[in-house]
């Protein structure tokens, strides 16, 4: 094969390449980068390094979130924060319970719920998770959707992990709970891990 | 421009190059979603860049080659699609097309973004140089390598079937 050959199959070959490529996940792509380049730039806001590339040129390969079980970098767990989500339970209805899902690496995870008590240290990026989606029967249904999910430090991920989210809140979701979790679920599980936790409000 | 505009613009284009980098469905998708990351991180810069796509294809291959792209766990639902079975009359043009996108695949990932970067993008040695910020003799001698890699089974292949003069 002469090189004027090699060359016109290779263009060939890159083009058949790129023709398999599919498409039908780009919008999830696109949030989950947004998302993750939201933790990163927040992260690495708090090690003051002042901004997204620097950590790349300290050192190649840096994470960020792997730096943050010793270094001061919190992301609030703030359980249900989202007022609209659709895993809010229906106590005193006829309605079915709905629990937004977390499906991640085999583990089927469930939101906690309740109002933000703890200020929880993140670890490394594990990857990404697939929220399903919930009717709660009052039409706020939510779309199945990636996320990006984080190790929660000295948390086992098959115990609990965490949803990045907006600004400084995320969203815990803890493993093996089949009917939700409670505040003393989620309490006990912190305590567990010695994440300091405030007495529960009167 | 805002991020979500040329996002949205270019995750097509991301995913497709990262095909032709990666030779997997799961990998582009890696691959583009990590470029989207650190472009995200650097908006400013890309928005203000003369030609923002080339901006963010550096971005995409640089991430790509620090090895910044961290472990995803593969999502089972949805991986696979019939459109992955796809039978193809086994033809010469055909056993060279597959056994250059095997042999690609095999290179070392630089190999891999010169080859790109070449024969995808029809960038010449010097804008390759630039892209990756390499020397253009590095350049060189990837490009020659991964030639080089794929010139001897390429050959025997085309011997067996009686196409090679």
């Amino acid at each position: 094969m002469t090189d004027p050959d090699l060359n016109d199959q290779m263009r060939s070959t890159m083009r058949s390449r790129a023709a398999r490529a599919r498409f039908e996940r780009v919008d999830d792509i696109v949030a989950t980068a947004r998302a993750d380049a939201v933790g990163r730039r927040r992260g690495r806001a708090q090690l003051i390094l002042a901004g997204c590339g620097v950590a790349a040129a300290v050192t190649a390969g840096f994470f960020v979130y792997q730096v943050t079980n010793d270094a001061p970098q919190d992301l609030s767990a703030a359980p249900g924060t989202s007022a609209g989500d659709p895993a809010s339970k229906t106590e005193g209805t006829n309605l079915t319970d709905c629990f937004a899902g977390l499906e991640f690496d085999g583990i089927g995870y469930r939101m906690a719920m309740g109002r933000a008590i703890a200020t929880v240290p993140i670890a490394t990026k594990l990857g990404g998770g697939q929220l399903t989606a919930c009717d709660d029967g009052l039409g706020r249904a939510s779309a199945d959707r990636r996320v990006a999910v984080f190790e929660v430090a000295k948390v086992p991920p098959d115990e609990a992990v965490l949803v990045a989210g907006e600004g400084q809140q995320g969203t815990l979701y803890l493993a093996a709970v089949s009917d939700g979790v409670s505040d003393p679920d989620l309490r006990a599980l912190l305590k567990r891990f010695e994440v300091q936790v405030p007495p529960p409000a009167e | 421009m805002q991020f979500e505009e040329f996002a949205q613009r270019h995750v097509h284009d991301l995913i497709s190059l990262g095909m032709v980098v990666t030779g997997r469905q799961a990998d582009a998708e890696d691959f583009a979603q990590e470029a989207l990351a650190h472009i995200y991180c650097g908006w400013a810069k890309v928005d203000a860049a003369e030609h923002p796509w080339a901006y963010a294809r550096r971005t995409a291959m640089n991430a790509y080659l620090s090895g910044t792209r961290r472990r995803r766990v593969r999502e089972v639902l949805g991986a696979s699609t019939v459109d992955d079975c796809v039978a193809v009359e086994p033809t010469l043009e055909s056993s060279v097309d597959e056994l250059l996108d095997e042999l690609i695949s095999t290179l070392p990932p630089r190999q891999r973004a010169v080859l790109t970067l070449r024969y995808f993008e029809d960038l010449d040695v010097a804008d390759i140089s630039r892209e990756l910020g390499i020397g253009r003799s590095s350049v060189r001698s990837s490009l020659a390598r991964a030639l080089a890699s794929l010139r001897e089974p390429l050959a025997l292949l085309l011997a067996k079937d009686g196409g090679f003069t």
